[in-house]
């Protein structure tokens, strides 16, 4: 499903350059749940961002759902976004002066999906959340684990192929975070391939592999090796 | 096409920003209002003095008489100077650019003016037939003072229509007879003039009747030519000119101004003219300020929206917007609350110059301005909103999401 070769990423800010990736190769296969780890300034984030096709990686191969993702204009990258990847954010990022299912709604607004059929499916996903009867209050009226359930089915409601998730209980207590990992786990049953970036062992713990990175590296030592994936189905 | 679905979330955002809207439809709203307001204002100004001087012909000059204040060939100063009939003719001869000529006679005191049981007061003068031109006279019904009337001291009378509903109500006053200072005189027509209401009690007869029955000389209290279409400057030769001929009649110096009073309307119209380009020009440069105020002030909301918005177009981009459809929702959203502000702005300009076109000033009338103005203002400030939304949004649409949605 995703394949990195030799990617590297070079931020300059100034006068000074900072080399944040320096060569990751990797691979998630169809439908795994792999986690990445690393410490800040591991270049995680930066990871997850080429990943997400949030930033453009230097040199290197990137292979998304079988498709290089090479030097794509900002249109494209904006299309790939939209079809292939879901987004959770740890700070959920939903638009404030949004009702929940218009949240959810939003990535088909940008497929030019009709407005009733958009709401309906919207109702749909948040049901899927368990969050039917809240699908017209505003992200300020919900608790943070609702928001990022609502969250949730925002990155599923354009049927991605894989679900790319930043630090998503980095903001929910002990609790809200098993909820939130145990809706991660049933979709992944389902089949969906999920990247999840965090810091917490336990929550890295919870999915099948762990890919760990040091100073830009992936560090194999510490890694799982790359399992073949359940199959589920 | 209307694109329904892109409308919608366009509403959407302004509905649930109501605060945000507001502030930048006011910026534009305000501009526009004043700029209508004080466009408005100063063509009332304009309009109101030009009607002013509807009453009189604007091409004529006034001759009063004076006192002497110089010593003149063996004269002492302070002699009274005298106009009679003989002056009248001096002038009648003096210039072929000259249009009307007429004398005014002062009834001293109001007359009483009597009619069956009614007994009023009126200004009352004695002219000749061109003070229909000097003062711009239309006649309603009847004719105006003529020269057989003068020729013929007939006792006939010409009546301003305020005098005439006072006098005679409904009845029409074509030949009735009134009485005016114990003397018989029969109604011969009615005018209008514009101007001060007043202008329309004033009672006119024939001047050579007023000196006979009335004064028994041939006094004549004031002159007054209509010169058409003759230049300002020919005008103020002409008035040099009259100044020679009544000074060598009447023995005055030629610099002694307060024998005679010559007072030229086109001068002081001409001055009014000086004073609205002046006018115009001060409404324009408040006016430009205030255009330039409204673009300052939303250009800077517009900064504002878009900072504001800068985690909402990373949350969009992630998404899966295209930068293209971020900056042109941005656009969409300001172009449409800064026309609706400016067409606002326009009406309730417009609404107020209406109100205030109902009231009775004096020098202030049909306050109006030009549509076009108006609506170019707005164009102008709609223009400036959507390039001052347009480049901040640009930017932002270009950072990266990451950092966009890290933006508080």
């Amino acid at each position: 499903m995703i394949r990195l070769e030799g990617i590297k990423k070079t931020y300059s800010t100034g006068f000074s350059e900072l080399q944040v990736l320096k060569g990751i190769n990797m691979m998630v296969e169809q439908g795994e749940f792999v986690s990445i780890m690393g410490s800040s300034g591991s270049g995680k984030s930066t990871l997850l961002n080429v990943l997400g096709l949030l930033d453009e990686h230097d040199t290197g191969k990137y292979w998304l759902a079988d498709q290089a993702m090479e030097n794509l204009s900002a249109r494209q990258a904006a299309h790939y976004r939209n079809r292939l990847i879901g987004f959770v954010f740890q700070s959920f990022n939903l638009l404030s002066f949004k009702t929940a299912a218009e949240n959810v709604a939003l990535p088909l607004y940008y497929q030019k999906v009709d407005l009733k059929v958009r709401h309906l499916k919207a109702l749909e996903y948040l049901e899927r959340v368990g969050l039917l009867e809240w699908a017209d209050h505003l992200p300020t009226q919900l608790s943070g684990g609702q928001q990022q359930r609502v969250a949730i089915a925002r990155s599923l409601i354009t049927q991605p192929k894989v679900i790319l998730a930043d630090e998503p209980t980095g903001a929910l207590d002990s609790k809200t975070s098993r909820d939130v990992m145990a809706l991660f786990d049933e979709v992944h049953q389902e089949g969906m391939t999920i990247v999840l970036v965090t810091h917490e062992h336990d929550i890295a713990a919870r999915t099948q592999r762990t890919i760990r990175l040091r100073d830009g590296l992936i560090d194999e030592t510490a890694s799982s090796p790359a399992s073949k994936p359940e199959a589920h189905d | 096409m209307i694109d329904y679905d892109k409308w919608q979330e366009i509403f959407t955002s302004i509905m649930r920003h109501k605060v945000r809207t507001i502030l930048t439809a006011l910026g534009v709203f305000w501009g526009i209002f004043m700029l209508v307001i004080l466009l408005g204002a100063g063509k009332g100004l304009e309009n109101g003095v030009e009607y002013e001087f509807q009453d009189d012909a604007v091409n004529s000059l006034w001759i009063r008489r004076g006192v002497t204040s110089l010593d003149y060939k063996g004269l002492p100063e302070g002699r009274r100077i005298e106009f009679t009939n003989e002056d009248y003719d001096l002038l009648a001869g003096a210039d072929p650019g000259i249009e009307h000529l007429t004398g005014r006679f002062y009834l001293s005191g109001d007359q009483i003016l009597v009619y069956g049981d009614k007994e009023l007061s009126f200004p009352t003068r004695g002219v000749h037939p061109g003070h229909q031109f000097v003062e711009n006279t239309i006649m309603i019904r009847g004719r105006y003072i003529n020269q057989r009337d003068l020729d013929d001291f007939r006792k006939v009378v010409v009546l301003g229509k305020v005098a005439r509903e006072s006098i005679f109500g409904t009845e029409n006053p074509i030949g009735k007879e009134v009485e005016i200072g114990g003397t018989v005189y029969t109604v011969v027509g009615e005018y209008f003039d514009n101007g001060n209401p007043d202008e329309m009690r004033v009672v006119y007869l024939p001047i050579t009747t007023v000196q006979k029955v009335y004064a028994g000389t041939e006094t004549v209290h004031q002159l007054m030519v209509t010169t058409g279409d003759m230049s300002l400057p020919d005008m103020q030769r002409l008035e040099r000119d009259i100044r020679r001929m009544l000074a060598g009649r009447h023995q005055f110096a030629l610099e002694d101004r307060r024998a005679v009073w010559i007072s030229n309307l086109a001068e002081e119209y001409q001055e009014f003219q000086g004073l609205f380009l002046a006018i115009n020009l001060f409404v324009w440069f408040v006016g430009l300020g205030s255009i330039i105020a409204g673009v300052i002030g939303v250009s800077n909301i517009m900064l504002i929206v878009v900072k504001d918005r800068t985690r909402e177009i990373g949350v969009r981009k992630a998404l899966g917007a295209t930068p293209t459809s971020i900056v042109r929702m941005i656009l969409q959203e300001a172009i449409f609350i800064t026309s609706l502000a400016g067409y606002a702005g326009l009406a309730a300009g417009v609404g107020v110059l209406a109100v205030l076109g109902q009231m009775e000033v004096q020098f202030f009338r049909h306050p109006q301005i030009n549509i076009w103005v108006g609506l170019a203002a707005t164009a102008v400030l709609i223009l400036a909103g959507a390039l001052a939304g347009w480049l901040p949004a640009r930017q932002a649409a270009r950072i990266h999401p990451v950092e966009a949605m890290k933006a508080d």
